[in-house]
């Protein structure tokens, strides 16, 4: 039916205008409270992971690279800032340190208790982990982390940043486990082959609303 | 149609009041959850969240027709925008039946595709004809 039609009759009958207009929006309120309870739940189930700042070193380029450090893992195409994180000693050795990260940052960090994160050209403004999202690959459970950066940027510089392995509760099938913290991170070799679900990096918002903006871009994310 | 239309004015901002509301309650919330320690124990299941919604929605819903039944007589911004009114001098002074109308209300908001398919076929909010059929002091008095 033309559109033309249906104004014509809503003013030759009010009562189908209202009708119209009705049944045409009538979704538009169930459609915005399953977007607010969909962000308020995100956002009450993120948790701010406190971080220790270490350092900051300009990135070597002339070293060899195991893994491409100018490119993100947790970022995306077209984002010029971005995160890595290392879990042990060995990977941070073998991937990072001989591709243009620091050869001596690493050791201040005990990697029994800790995580290393390395966050290329913005310094972190937050670390969020979801624990309603767990990964759980074979026993190990794993949080989604959401990285958000810092407004400054500073070309090829590398900032180092650890987090403490608290332990961390998570469901699964009604079941509570308890693990210590453990980031999830899409495998190396997956990083462009779009299984892994990539994170979307965000800057620091400001004003009175920055603590729900990361939901709200999430949730447009997915 | 202008008791219709003066209810979806009335319904929308109300929809909107609650959106602020619920954003401030999720905040503070969560900010219990931090303040408490129990952010890192326990996650929020989603049927809570819902709930809080509907909660919200009602708080809202209810808090809107009180106020406005008792500060302005029953003059709502969607009546005044309409220019109809609806209920007698008589019942907006009686505090019972604000608060007798203000349930009704909320409840009929939260299912208001039944509200209005009702006042497609018979021409009055389903709220109006529930207060009016109580008698809760004074007659109902509609205008369309």
């Amino acid at each position: 039916m033309d559109i033309r039609c249906l104004i014509r009759l809503a003013r030759e009958n009010p009562r189908a205008g209202a009708a119209i207009v009705f049944f045409s929006t009538c979704i538009i309120p169930i459609v915005i409270a399953v977007i607010m309870i969909s962000v308020g739940w995100l956002y009450i189930n993120t948790t701010d992971i406190p971080f220790e700042y270490l350092s900051k070193e300009c990135y070597n380029a002339d070293e060899p690279a195991n893994v491409d450090v100018t490119s993100s893992i947790f970022g995306g195409e077209g984002y010029n800032y971005w995160a890595y994180i290392a879990d042990s000693e060995e990977e941070y050795c073998l991937e990072y340190g001989q591709s243009g990260m620091s050869d001596d940052i690493y050791r201040q960090v005990d990697f029994n208790d800790y995580i290393m994160i390395m966050s290329v050209n913005r310094p972190l403004a937050a670390i969020r982990i979801m624990k309603g999202f767990p990964v759980f690959e074979d026993e190990k459970v794993s949080s989604y982390p959401q990285f958000v950066f810092g407004r400054k940027e500073e070309k090829n510089m590398v900032y180092y940043y650890k987090i403490y392995r608290t332990d961390t509760v998570y469901k699964r099938y009604g079941k509570e486990v308890v693990s210590r913290l453990k980031l999830f991170k899409e495998p190396y070799a997956e990083r462009n082959s779009g299984k892994s679900p990539k994170p979307v990096p965000m800057i620091e918002s400001s004003g009175p609303f920055k603590k729900w903006k990361w939901a709200f871009d999430l949730y447009n994310s997915n | 149609m202008k008791r219709f239309w003066a209810a979806a004015i009335d319904f929308i901002l109300s929809f909107m009041l609650n959106m602020v509301f619920f954003c401030l309650l999720i905040f503070c919330w969560k900010l219990l959850r931090v303040c408490a320690g129990v952010d890192w124990q326990n996650n929020v299941g989603l049927s809570w969240i819902v709930l809080l919604f509907l909660v919200s929605f009602f708080l809202v819903s209810f808090s809107y027709s009180v106020i406005f039944d008792y500060v302005f007589k029953g003059k709502t911004p969607g009546k005044m925008i309409m220019g109809c009114s609806v209920y007698s001098d008589m019942d907006v002074r009686n505090f019972k039946w604000i608060i007798k109308h203000a349930l009704f209300r909320s409840v009929a908001s939260l299912f208001y595709m039944i509200t209005v398919l009702y006042y497609f076929f018979t021409n009055e909010m389903i709220y109006d004809k529930a207060i009016r059929d109580k008698k809760y002091i004074g007659e109902g008095r509609s205008v369309y």
